[in-house]
């Protein structure tokens, strides 16, 4: 909305009585002194100037009359913007669905928007001028509130984004989010507090439902996969006692199909877990060798067309979470593999300094563009193009694999040059970190 | 013959560790209703390898129980459970081990062997 700035034009009508206040100066009369009957000479009274005079005099008044017409028409039109302004707030206030309260420097309510009356079931007549603390019978007397209404806000002058929790006698449980600024107004400066008050109970509700249904929705699917592995296994082993080899290899091959859908149900859990942030880290000193041995060694019976190996600095003790780490390593091994289908080598490198450790996978096979190595650790982030297309993947391995190193506050990187390969490399502290 | 329980409400997962087991010489005993766990008699078998969701049941408090009580506390429990958490469950009800599912065949026999004391010399392996 374009307001039209008022204090101009009533610059210009003041500007314009004065002048005609000076012009009257200018004739020698003022036009509210009764004027003297001027003599000739010869005794005669002579019209001819007094009617000049008044001539002029009328003029002026006219003028005056003129330039106070104008004048009130423009006080009018200040007074439609005034009244435009306070509509225009009155209609934000009233159009925003979450609950908005005004309220003056001792917290009490100077008016509320209509979601706030449905949101907490409150009327009119129970809230303006009152107390926030008071309302509902003094159900939002919240001792976090008090902490951000008296404490911070007259520090910081906004809140943001804070959240409360709090049994409404009424209206039960909420989960709310708080956002407040204080505002000066007037000439003397009366601190004003508009306070948002978002219920995000619903939302949050629904996000754990979401956990909730992913968590069982994967404990549901892994229970058919392990009575499918464990009869695969128990074949393996019926066919490995009878030495039928072949059939043997078959089965192996199912078995590491399984594994690799048990994976694939873990990144979805994972993911869940990371965005709830309820992922749990299991933290120990460990040797980190013996877990990238370990690992080089699983993943090098996945496949028979590459040869990883390794140069290993001796001795590294890490603390940190072995099982988690070791998905990182198993995911970098992985990439490693199975974007390189036309190499038949995989070096993994270990360095270490004072207080890191950094380990990098390379792989000599498709890499990837500088776009893509920005955007790689991203969530439900795939590589485009039409090559691209044939390898498979979800697109949460590498964000699960940043994810987790952040959370032992090392970093990940990725190096890399389309069709010469990429080498991924993540770095940690050795030693125990302060959260 | 060293004699172990499996309880575990999922029949194809009781019937292919029943398989397994048998085959390594132990005398397997299994239950999909996890109430007949929480009220075992004598005499107790060598090892109890317990689920944790079980249709009405949790494996965890079971766990709990049997371990509190002086009857059946040094019994060894084994949970064995799909969930990501097993491991935090297991410390917190007490168990002496957990297995995740799916398992890897010889994960499940030496962990079983460790605590049935069974000569690991038996376990066949080709």
């Amino acid at each position: 909305m374009k307001v039209k700035h008022p204090k101009k034009a009533r610059t210009t009508a003041t500007d314009n009585l004065r002048k005609v206040i000076d012009a009257q100066a200018d004739t020698g009369i003022s036009p509210l002194v009764s004027q003297k009957t001027i003599t000739t000479q010869s005794g005669e009274p002579s019209y001819t100037p007094r009617q000049e005079k008044i001539t002029k005099l009328k003029e002026a008044v006219g003028l005056t009359q003129e330039y106070t017409n104008e004048i009130i028409s423009e006080l009018n039109i200040i007074n439609e913007e005034v009244t435009i302004t306070r509509d225009y707030a009155d209609a934000i206030i009233r159009t925003v669905r979450g609950p908005l309260l005004v309220l003056n420097k001792d917290l009490r309510i100077i008016s509320a928007n209509e979601a706030f009356y449905n949101a907490f079931k409150v009327a009119l007549n129970d809230t303006e001028n009152r107390l926030l603390y008071d309302l509902g019978n003094r159900q939002w007397d919240i001792p976090k509130l008090r902490v951000l209404l008296e404490e911070i806000l007259p520090e910081k002058n906004t809140i943001e984004d804070f959240v409360v929790e709090h049994d409404f006698k009424d209206i039960g449980q909420k989960t709310m989010l708080l956002n407040a600024r204080t505002l000066q107004q007037g000439p003397d400066k009366t601190s004003l507090i508009l306070l948002a008050i978002e219920d995000i109970t619903e939302r949050q509700q629904l996000e754990q439902q979401k956990d909730e249904f992913v968590s069982i929705a994967s404990h549901e699917l892994k229970t058919p996969i392990t009575s499918v592995k464990a009869y695969t296994q128990i074949l393996g082993q019926r066919f490995r006692k009878a030495g039928d080899n072949k059939s043997v290899e078959l089965v192996e091959k199912m078995d590491s199909q399984l594994d690799k859908l048990t994976s694939l149900i873990g990144d979805l859990l994972d993911i869940t877990k990371i965005e709830a942030g309820r992922i749990l880290f299991h933290e120990s000193h460990f040797n980190f060798n013996e877990l990238v041995e370990e690992t080089i060694e699983e993943l090098q019976r996945t496949t028979e067309k590459h040869r990883i190996t390794k140069e290993l600095q001796p001795g590294v003790t890490v603390y940190g979470d072995c099982d988690r780490l070791g998905q990182v390593l198993t995911n970098f091994m992985t990439n490693a593999i199975k974007y390189s289908p036309h190499a038949d080598k995989i070096i993994v490198r270990t360095v270490v300094d004072k207080s890191n450790v950094t380990l990098c996978v390379q792989d000599f096979g498709v890499g990837l563009s500088q776009g893509d190595q920005a955007r790689v650790f991203e969530r439900f982030y795939r590589v485009g193009g039409p090559d691209q297309a044939t390898y498979p993947g979800l697109g949460l391995g590498l964000y699960i694999a940043a994810e987790i190193i952040k959370r032992h506050k090392g970093r990940v990187w990725v190096e890399s040059k389309k069709t010469k390969g990429s080498t991924f490399c993540f770095s940690l502290p050795m030693t125990k970190q302060k959260k | 013959m060293k004699k172990i329980l499996i309880a575990d409400d999922n029949p194809a997962i009781v019937d292919a560790l029943k398989i397994m087991l048998d085959e390594e010489g132990y005398e397997v005993e299994t239950t999909v209703d996890g109430t007949t766990v929480q009220n075992m008699k004598k005499p107790l078998p060598d090892l109890l390898l317990l689920d944790i969701w079980m249709s009405g049941v949790n494996g965890r408090d079971v766990c709990k129980l049997l371990k509190s009580a002086a009857a059946t506390n040094h019994l060894p429990i084994i949970l064995i459970s799909a969930t990501k958490d097993i491991e935090q469950i297991a410390r917190d009800s007490g168990a002496d081990d957990f297995i995740s599912k799916p398992f890897q065949m010889e994960h499940l026999l030496a962990t079983v062997a460790k605590y049935v004391n069974k000569n690991p010399f038996h376990i066949s392996r080709t």
